[in-house]
């Protein structure tokens, strides 16, 4: 919009009172410095009358009329007029006049005013015009050389010219303290009354000095070009070129680039809005003279890039990109009308350090903007600003990349990261984030959308874990990231917390109501998998669901998925296709995505326990198989059993969930780590999981029966490799966990023999109490039955010291055991059992050659160190690393 | 410890085997695998003649994935 002319000699635009020049030869402050001795600058945007000027006069589109009659000479008048069409050379052409106390400017030139005539007129076509004039110290400070210039350019095209004077500005005038540089726009009086369909916008006094060309002294084609938005240079406005100049970044050859202060901007864009001062010299809000009615608002002259501000970030719940560095991050946003062009860079927030400087936008148009950049793992600040005004920027900080992983199954999941209650939990125990650890837990407040209670809307929690902070969430998940940082120190790691208790694989694979048995729910909106691309509402789950809410979130893309399905793991391979098929297709980015199966061990204190048996280990074995490649074996975790035992109807310490009061430590069954059991010690090993999954290298896989021969032909002995030396706890003695079986592992059994470490502690002794073994069938394997509390010791602390006697290894504890900082000093014998009833742990045989064997499926080069000990366990013989190639 | 290691305890049962090496030493039979989720076999560990009975393997560092076997 712009103000026009609507009623010749009506309504002009005046402030309260004069703007008053001070003495240029004094050093003032300017642009933020002292002591320069500068002019000044006055600037508008014009739109002559489609007909052109109907008489000879010149008429004022800036001023100060003492008078008040149109005739701008009294003594401390100014004016900025443009010629009449018959204006002889002055035709459609600026001229400026001054005076200061009868001083003139521009002393001795025709009508004391400075007169442009070298300036091409302005014609109607084009009708709008950027028009500036000024008065500009060309010398020093010490030395000021004093010029009146004007410059004009076609809006939008063309080009600019510029013309100065050729007699430098009378000194009686510069030091002059009297003469005004603006009282008023239009004028209503005489023959300079402004003409009809005059229309003026965009009108600016800047105090200091207008850049110059050092090269054709003249002011800068380049600067006024960017106002006018042509040229070839980042478009401006007053207040960006102001900027520019002083921080001294106008990029244009022979350039004194001054400095300025833009004291005085009126947009009048409309009567209503744009008469009030946008510059910094305080309130000098025009008023409509003597009244409103001769004036009206009428179409645009600036140039697009004036209107608007700034491009905007758009902030979504979960911004972390997955891939580890792999994958685009996207990013998105709008701009306001008038930004042409937009440019973006990336900055790393732990270093300060630009990672992609500033780059065009090159997904643009319609008012939205989309970038798409790949990012190493880290913590990023995205800016956004339009290229043409740099000042026009937005940012956003907080931008991860990392792995994502998500978690899901039922309550040994979903209680590991926030025990009971709402989601995201309590940090019951105040765990603080490690130094460096980076991550996101994304979590939903209502996975059940209410459950049998009635509709509730489900929806995303987020907690940012940084650095020596202590979130509010279920200290599970703070261990996981604390974890996972030890292995990658300063990778963000994403946590969708997607588990939710009770649950089977079954109603996940159905699509069934999200909510625990849901036969007769009351709302069956909102599904365990739900239809993509909806989402909840505040009246209906609108057939939306847990998965596609995660999958909507997180950008349809998942690093890693993690499961512990038991009791609900289904033994039919069927239901585990379509369940990883309704995964697959909502996280339609990251289909094929590993998926990190965590077996249960006999574990419970009821070896008939549905967690316990055989058969549910081999129902996740049987999962890993059927993903094939995308599938990975996890270590066996003692935490992962669940002993909704019907006998004892208790809830025991090997569940995540124990804790008779959800975010209490329970007084009565008080343990030795002030019940970090349940979620804390599942999150403290979860990390060095998802990292082994990444990097085989990483040990997540604790001890395990590995072989088992006779130690000579009688068959007396047996010993058993563990591949790892091991040990019990506190000096304990060892307690029986081993189990033989000489019908070929139909039936195992834990009489008839003794157990011993090998002085290495590499093996298991298992010595018969009575006849030799037999020569065949005969099996054996590792196998916990944990005592349980409460059903079994009033007090789980007592427990505990029944746990130092089992088997563990000597290296980083990664979870599996609820003991104290200072009992956690390794990771418990996992067995080997993998193949199922009937073909239990390991066969018993002859002694053979010794062996190098592979316990777990990586691909790619090795270098393994072997070395050869003589019999005291001492002396090395020989020591080789030898390369191997695995696939 | 003793004895651990068959292929020690039949040292110098192979007649046809070149001449004992006069520093204990010992070979890897392969060196590919297919891993697999269980226990796959590189190769054998084999001593020569100069490796004294009661001698075995011990993997240094006990790398993941990789163990040991003894017999």
């Amino acid at each position: 919009m712009a103000i026009q002319v609507q009623t010749i000699g009506t309504t002009d635009l005046r402030l309260a009172a004069d703007i008053i020049k001070t003495n240029y030869a004094a050093g003032r402050s300017i642009g933020g410095q002292a002591g320069r001795v500068m002019g000044h600058t006055r600037a508008m945007m014009v739109r002559l009358p489609a007909g052109g000027f109907s008489i000879t006069g010149s008429y004022v589109m800036l001023g100060r009329d003492g008078g008040g009659n149109g005739n701008f000479n009294g003594s401390n008048d100014t004016a900025l007029r443009i010629g009449g069409d018959s204006a002889g050379t002055l035709a459609r052409r600026p001229t400026a006049r001054y005076r200061s106390a009868g001083v003139e400017a521009y002393a001795g030139t025709a009508g004391a005013e400075g007169q442009f005539a070298s300036l091409p007129a302005m014609g109607a076509a084009p009708t709008s015009w950027l028009l500036i004039e000024g008065v500009r110290n060309i010398g020093n400070d010490a030395n000021p050389v004093w010029k009146g210039w004007s410059a004009i350019c076609p809006i939008g095209s063309g080009s600019p010219s510029s013309a100065v004077a050729p007699t430098n500005i009378s000194a009686a005038w510069i030091s002059g303290t009297t003469g005004a540089l603006l009282r008023q726009i239009f004028s209503i009086f005489g023959t300079t009354r402004s003409p009809v369909g005059l229309a003026i916008e965009q009108v600016a006094v800047m105090a200091g000095d207008f850049p110059w060309d050092t090269a054709n002294n003249r002011p800068h084609h380049d600067a006024i070009a960017a106002l006018a938005g042509v040229g070839g240079h980042p478009f401006l406005t007053y207040q960006s070129l102001v900027a520019a100049q002083n921080a001294g970044t106008l990029p244009y050859a022979d350039c004194d680039q001054g400095l300025a202060n833009l004291d005085h901007w009126w947009t009048l864009r409309t009567l209503a809005e744009g008469l009030a001062n946008s510059g910094t010299a305080g309130m000098a809000t025009l008023a409509q003279n003597p009244a409103p009615g001769g004036l009206a608002d009428v179409g645009d002259i600036a140039p697009a890039h004036w209107y608007g501000g700034a491009p905007t970030v758009f902030e979504p719940v979960v911004k972390f990109t997955g891939g580890r560095g792999a994958r685009p991050t996207v990013a998105l946003g709008s701009y306001e009308a008038g930004t042409t062009a937009m440019q973006r860079r990336w900055i790393d927030m732990t270093s300060s350090t630009v990672v992609r400087d500033w780059a065009s936008v090159t997904s643009f148009g319609s008012g939205a903007w989309m970038v798409s950049d790949l990012l190493p793992s880290g913590r990023y600040r995205l800016e956004v600003r339009d290229s043409n005004d740099p000042a026009k920027a937005g940012s956003s900080d907080d931008w991860l990349v990392g792995a994502k992983a998500a978690f899901i199954s039922q309550s040994g999941i979903q209680r590991s990261f926030q025990e009971g209650g709402t989601p995201p939990g309590s940090n019951i125990l105040g765990v603080a984030v490690a130094s460096g650890a980076q991550g996101l837990l994304v979590a939903l407040d209502n996975a059940n959308a209410g459950g049998s209670a009635g509709y509730a809307r489900p929806q995303l929690v987020t907690v940012r874990l940084r650095p020596g902070e202590t979130p509010v969430m279920g200290q599970g998940g703070v261990l996981l990231l604390n974890d996972w940082n030890r292995h990658n120190p300063g990778e963000p790691l994403l946590m969708a917390n997607m588990a939710m208790n009770g649950t089977a694989m079954l109603h996940w694979a159905n699509d069934d109501a999200a909510y625990l048995n849901s036969v007769g729910n009351s709302q069956a909106s909102f599904r365990f998998m739900g239809t993509v691309g909806m989402q909840p509402d505040a009246a209906s789950g609108n057939n939306s669901g847990v998965v596609e809410m995660f999958a909507a979130a997180l950008g349809r893309e998942i690093d890693r998925w993690v499961v512990m399905w038991t009791p609900g793991m289904s033994g039919d391979s069927a239901v585990r296709t379509t369940f990883m098929a309704g995964l697959d297709a909502r996280f339609s980015n990251a289909a094929g995505a590993p998926v990190i199966v965590l077996p249960p061990w006999r574990g419970h204190r009821n070896a008939s326990s549905d967690a316990a048996t055989v058969l549910k280990r081999q129902e996740h074995l049987d999962f890993v198989a059927q993903l094939g490649p995308r599938g990975l074996l996890g270590p066996y975790w003692a935490d992962i059993v669940n002993d909704g035992d019907d006998a004892s109807g208790g809830v025991g310490s090997l569940h995540p969930a124990f804790c008779s009061s959800f975010g209490v430590p329970n007084a009565s069954l008080p343990v030795s780590d002030g019940n970090q059991v349940g979620q804390g010690r599942v999150g403290r090993g979860f990390g060095t999981v998802v990292a082994w999954s990444f990097d085989p290298t990483i040990k997540a896989h604790g001890p395990r029966v590995i072989a088992a021969w006779y130690r000579d032909a009688g068959r007396l002995v047996i010993e058993v490799e563990l591949g790892r030396r091991v040990r019990t706890l506190n000096g304990a003695a060892i307690s029986n966990q081993f189990w033989i079986s000489t019908d070929n592992g139909a039936t195992f059994g834990q009489g008839g023999f003794t157990v011993a470490l090998s002085p290495d502690g590499t093996r298991a002794v298992l010595t018969s109490s009575g006849a030799a073994f037999p020569a065949s069938g005969v099996r054996v394997d590792y196998a916990r039955l944990w005592p349980f509390p409460p059903a079994t010791d009033p007090f789980e602390s007592q427990t505990e010291r029944k746990l130092d006697g089992l088997i563990y290894d000597d290296q980083a504890h990664r979870g599996g055991t609820n003991f104290a900082a200072g009992q956690r000093a390794g990771n418990p014998c996992q067995g080997s059992n993998r193949v199922g009833v009937g073909q239990a742990g390991v066969a018993v045989t002859a002694r053979g050659p010794a062996r190098l064997v592979t316990t777990e499926r990586f691909a790619g080069s090795r270098s393994v160190t072997v070395r050869m000990l003589a019999a005291d366990g001492v002396t090395v013989l020989r020591e080789a690393t030898l390369p191997i190639m695995a696939s | 410890m003793i004895g651990l290691i068959g292929a020690v305890g039949r040292v110098g049962r192979f007649g046809s085997q070149p001449r004992a090496a006069a520093v204990p030493d010992f070979t890897l039979t392969g060196t590919s695998v297919v891993t697999a989720w269980g226990n796959v076999v590189v190769g054998d560990l084999i001593p020569n003649a100069a490796t004294p009975p009661g001698a075995y393997f011990v993997l240094v560092g006990e790398p993941a994935g990789l163990a040991v076997v003894n017999g």
